[in-house]
């Protein structure tokens, strides 16, 4: 008897073990969070997973940026992250560290028209690490019934703290805030670049950050925003378009975008170097830069395919939203939208990024 | 005339024949082993998985190895320089050569004060497309030797010995191409493929064969790359416009076919024509430096090597650790004065009372940290509970609600309330124990309750009292998440700014020596406690 159940308990022991081995590979892509993370599982993770042809789990976790944590996993050997999720600086970054593995190019899809990934997009690929995601920008917004006569248009709106009282949401790092800054003080968007390449050009911008300083609440997580607005803590914010854009295509709430002044930004996938599932990953990521599903995510979340090919299918296929409304009035990248805004700068940011940081910290200390 | 003490003419001894010292010897040695043995395994644990690594991070706070292997030759060349004046021709080739050829990687002399700068295996050109072999012998005949590669052969034979699945053996793979380049190299995230292959059928017997040198040269090339953006990094920090400047400059050089450099550098980026870039590189000459611990404290070294403050805009840490240490000695004082009367409460009334009282306690402890804050957010914001209900009251217009969150004030609050555990246990666990006769006694001895109250129980509750202090001030000092999501502009600690440079800026020798700093700040600290109250004056129950 006591053999019997001995050999059962192996048998068993060794019917798991068999089990785990045969597993599905499974796909980790650690992205932002919130409306975000669900308009990629929607457009590249359920697609992926339904696909006769690739098939494959894609499981998604969140961050909040910073190469801190890739690097770690790198350095150690223990990847968790297949790919990530990121911001230009960081696609920069790591890519000259080697925490991302260097990608062939021709293995990915090409546009109905035929032309290859890297010549259909709206910028140039800064390396072999990335794959495009989308263009998103930091802007300005508030909720509809805070102020009565006037309404806010202008970033400059967004500094005048006396024309339109109450707080203001900013993010607690430096980014775009000097170009919001600068903007707002006059500079045409074209020359904003240059005023922040010299030291006077930087007094200015945090001189007219200061104006708003003592009405400042901060946020670092992509949701915060929207709920400080909402609850009245502050009057206007500036938050990631998509999440605003979502946010009134999907639950119709009472926000209003401030166009003028915006920041566009890139958003990249890169491959964590060394990863245990880099057939699986790389399979994920031809997917997910397809036109088609570049496009796709526009149906959950007013981002900018990345893809000229995405952003024709849009334009294409109105009412594209999900829920029947017309996506291109919430597009960042639309000539309309850019007539007040610009396109950040992340080579800027890669050198002069620690620098201004600090000193960005340190004002917001004092 | 016998003595009548008793006077030993032989060693006592036990009752099987041993003399009773060496008997008792054995036995306090036998005791003395077995408790040693208990505290072995949570001794090698705590040593193996929290003293080692961390004390391993810690040692980042110094580390400046990583620009020295970037830069060796113009690290040995920059000596001779009087640091005023625009350098010669000699730094500027050094410095070509450092950017542009993985000589360094090759040659055996090439760290401090080793590298021989008329060595010519520095010059030696390797050709891009090959042959590869001579110019790789020039350098370093070492390279021509089987002893030389035998240890990377060591590891790729380890790879291919591996018993195991299929998809194992990739990994495992994998990971030894990346163990060869960091034998090679300071990197550990670069992948020697070409040398791993070449060394798969190796007979072990020569090296002669131009294919092993073609791999070394393309693995090292390619390894090159990452060190340059890594050490480019680290540049950055000292003054930014390194790293464009060396990415840029690392992508042009190889098109200067001949010297002279320096006006062919100029040429490339005008930033080389700059005196202010190469003093920067006088700061980062050392392989340890203590820069890093200058700058936690607001300082750096200037290119004569003085200690000056940074910029005023940048000065921002001093200024933390004043908070950050304001803030903890605010909540201990707050904690204390909120939980001593709790915990005499808790500690006098009926059991019955008491229980109940204690869930109170331990309940906000058992609940989750993140659900506790946002509920204070809740509470606490200016649309929240506490505002709408003075407002409501009539007791503050509308305009003037109180700004409770997202500031210094929020954050001191909500640090009570999660700490206040920490101190109301021990102090109620050494309350226990204080027998009420005490109090009894003094009152009949003709002390007013107030006095009896000072002279006789207070004393008696200090090692309570002290072990809650420092159990809260070492948590509230290292504190994090709270200051992160309530602290606003004037609540956020040194804590944030750890996890800033550990996260975004990976400056990861700035955050080790802050990290340092709060380590030893809270030793002095132990240290001060243990001369004013003592260590063994300490009960926490």
């Amino acid at each position: 008897m006591k053999n019997f159940i001995r050999t059962m308990m192996v048998t068993a022991i060794m019917a798991i073990f068999c089990f785990v081995g045969q597993a599905v590979a499974e796909v980790t892509v650690a992205s932002w969070g919130g409306a975000y993370t669900m308009s990629q599982q929607k457009a590249y993770g359920d697609t992926f997973s339904d696909s006769p042809l690739i098939g494959g789990k894609v499981n998604f976790v969140n961050y909040n940026g910073g190469l801190g944590e890739v690097r770690t996993q790198v350095e150690s050997g223990n990847i968790t992250w297949d790919i990530v999720d990121v911001l230009p600086s960081q696609a920069r970054t790591g890519c000259d560290e080697g925490l991302f593995e260097e990608l062939p190019r021709d293995v990915f899809a090409k546009a109905p028209d035929g032309t290859p990934m890297d010549e259909d997009m709206f910028v140039k690929v800064p390396n072999d690490c990335v794959v495009p995601q989308i263009w998103w920008s930091y802007m300005a917004f508030y909720k509809k019934g805070t102020f009565s006569g006037t309404q806010p248009n202008t970033i400059g709106d967004f500094f005048n703290v006396s024309k339109f009282p109450g707080k203001r949401g900013i993010h607690t790092w430096a980014n775009a805030l000097i170009e919001m800054a600068l903007m707002a003080d006059g500079v045409p968007p074209a020359n904003v670049y240059k005023v922040m390449s010299s030291k006077a050009g930087i007094d200015r911008a945090f001189a007219k950050l200061d104006t708003i300083k003592d009405h400042v609440v901060f946020w670092s997580s992509g949701a915060k925003p929207l709920e400080l607005v909402t609850s009245g803590e502050v009057s206007m914010a500036l938050a990631y378009n998509g999440r605003v854009g979502a946010a009134i295509l999907s639950e119709d709430a009472p926000f209003v975008p401030i166009w003028d002044g915006q920041v566009l930004e890139e958003e990249w996938l890169v491959m964590t170097k060394g990863t245990n599932n880099y057939d699986e990953a790389l399979r994920f990521l031809i997917h997910a830069s397809a036109p088609a599903q570049q496009a796709g995510q526009a149906k959950w979340i007013n981002y900018g395919p990345m893809r000229r090919s995405g952003m024709a299918i849009l334009e294409a296929n109105e009412p594209f939203f999900h829920n029947g409304k017309n996506i291109m009035p919430h597009m960042p990248n639309t000539d309309e939208h850019m007539k007040g805004g610009l396109y950040a700068n992340p080579d800027w940011w890669a050198d002069n990024g620690d620098s201004i940081s600090e000193r960005f910290k340190a004002w917001q200390g004092k | 005339m016998t003595s009548n003490s008793y006077v030993a003419s032989q060693p006592l001894l036990t009752a099987d024949g041993i003399p009773l010292k060496v008997s008792l010897q054995r036995s306090m040695r036998r005791n003395k082993l077995r408790a040693i043995g208990l505290v072995l395994p949570p001794l090698l644990f705590l040593l193996s998985l929290f003293i080692i690594p961390i004390g391993n991070l810690l040692t980042r706070s110094v580390d400046d190895k990583l620009i020295n292997f970037q830069l060796p030759l113009t690290f040995r060349v920059i000596e001779k320089w009087d640091r005023h004046t625009l350098p010669d021709e000699e730094l500027f080739d050094a410095m070509s050569f450092d950017l542009s050829t993985i000589n360094k990687l090759l040659i055996t002399k090439n760290s401090g004060t080793q590298v021989d700068p008329d060595d010519p295996g520095w010059r030696v050109k390797i050709p891009k497309k090959g042959p590869y072999k001579e110019p790789i012998l020039k350098i370093n005949p070492n390279w021509g030797e089987v002893e030389t590669w035998l240890p990377l052969s060591r590891i790729v034979q380890n790879a291919l010995d591996y018993q195991g699945s299929k998809k194992e053996k990739r990994l495992v793979e994998k990971r030894a191409k990346f163990d060869i380049c960091s034998y090679l190299t300071p990197l550990k995230n670069a992948a020697c493929s070409q040398i791993f292959k070449v060394l798969k059928g190796w007979d072990q017997q020569s090296v002669s064969d131009e294919k092993y040198f073609k791999a070394l040269y393309k693995d090292l090339s390619s390894a090159h790359k990452f060190l340059a953006g890594k050490s480019s990094t680290r540049m950055n920090y000292e003054k930014p416009g390194w790293k464009s400047l060396i990415k840029k400059s690392v992508r042009n050089i190889k098109k200067i076919k001949n010297p002279p450099y320096r006006e062919a550098m100029f040429k490339i980026d005008e930033r080389w024509d700059d005196v202010t870039f190469w003093q920067s590189l006088l700061v980062m000459k050392d392989p340890y430096t203590s820069g890093y611990f200058l700058n936690a404290f607001d300082r750096k070294f200037d290119e004569g090597m003085n200690i000056v403050m940074q910029p005023e805009e940048r000065q921002v840490y001093v200024m933390l650790w004043w908070r950050t240490l304001l803030l903890s000695f605010i909540v201990t004082i707050g904690c204390l004065v909120l939980a001593y009367p709790t915990a005499h409460l808790l500690a006098t009334l009926p059991l019955k009372y008491s229980n109940l009282l204690m869930i109170c306690v331990l309940m906000p402890f058992w609940t989750s940290l993140l659900v506790r804050i946002v509920a204070w957010m809740v509470m606490l914001q200016q649309e929240g509970v506490i505002n709408d209900a003075l407002v409501i009251s009539g007791i503050l217009a509308d305009e003037n609600r109180l700004p409770m969150m997202y500031n210094f004030t929020g954050t001191v609050i909500v640090m009570i309330q999660i700490l206040l555990p920490f101190m109301i246990l021990p102090i109620y666990s050494v309350m226990k124990g204080i027998p009420p006769s005490y109090m009894r006694a003094a009152q009949n001895l003709g002390a007013k309750p107030s006095l009896a109250f000072l002279k006789v129980y207070m004393p008696q509750t200090l090692p309570g009292v002290g072990a809650g202090v420092i159990l809260v001030f070492i948590v509230a000092i290292g504190y994090y998440i709270t200051p992160e999501l309530v602290g606003g502009k004037d609540g956020t600690l040194i804590g944030n700014m750890v996890a800033y440079h550990m996260q975004q800026s990976l400056n990861w020798g700035l955050a080790a020596a802050m990290g340092t700093v709060l380590l030893v700040a809270i030793l002095i600290l132990y240290w001060v406690y243990d001369k004013i109250v003592g260590i063994d004056n300490m009960k926490l129950g």
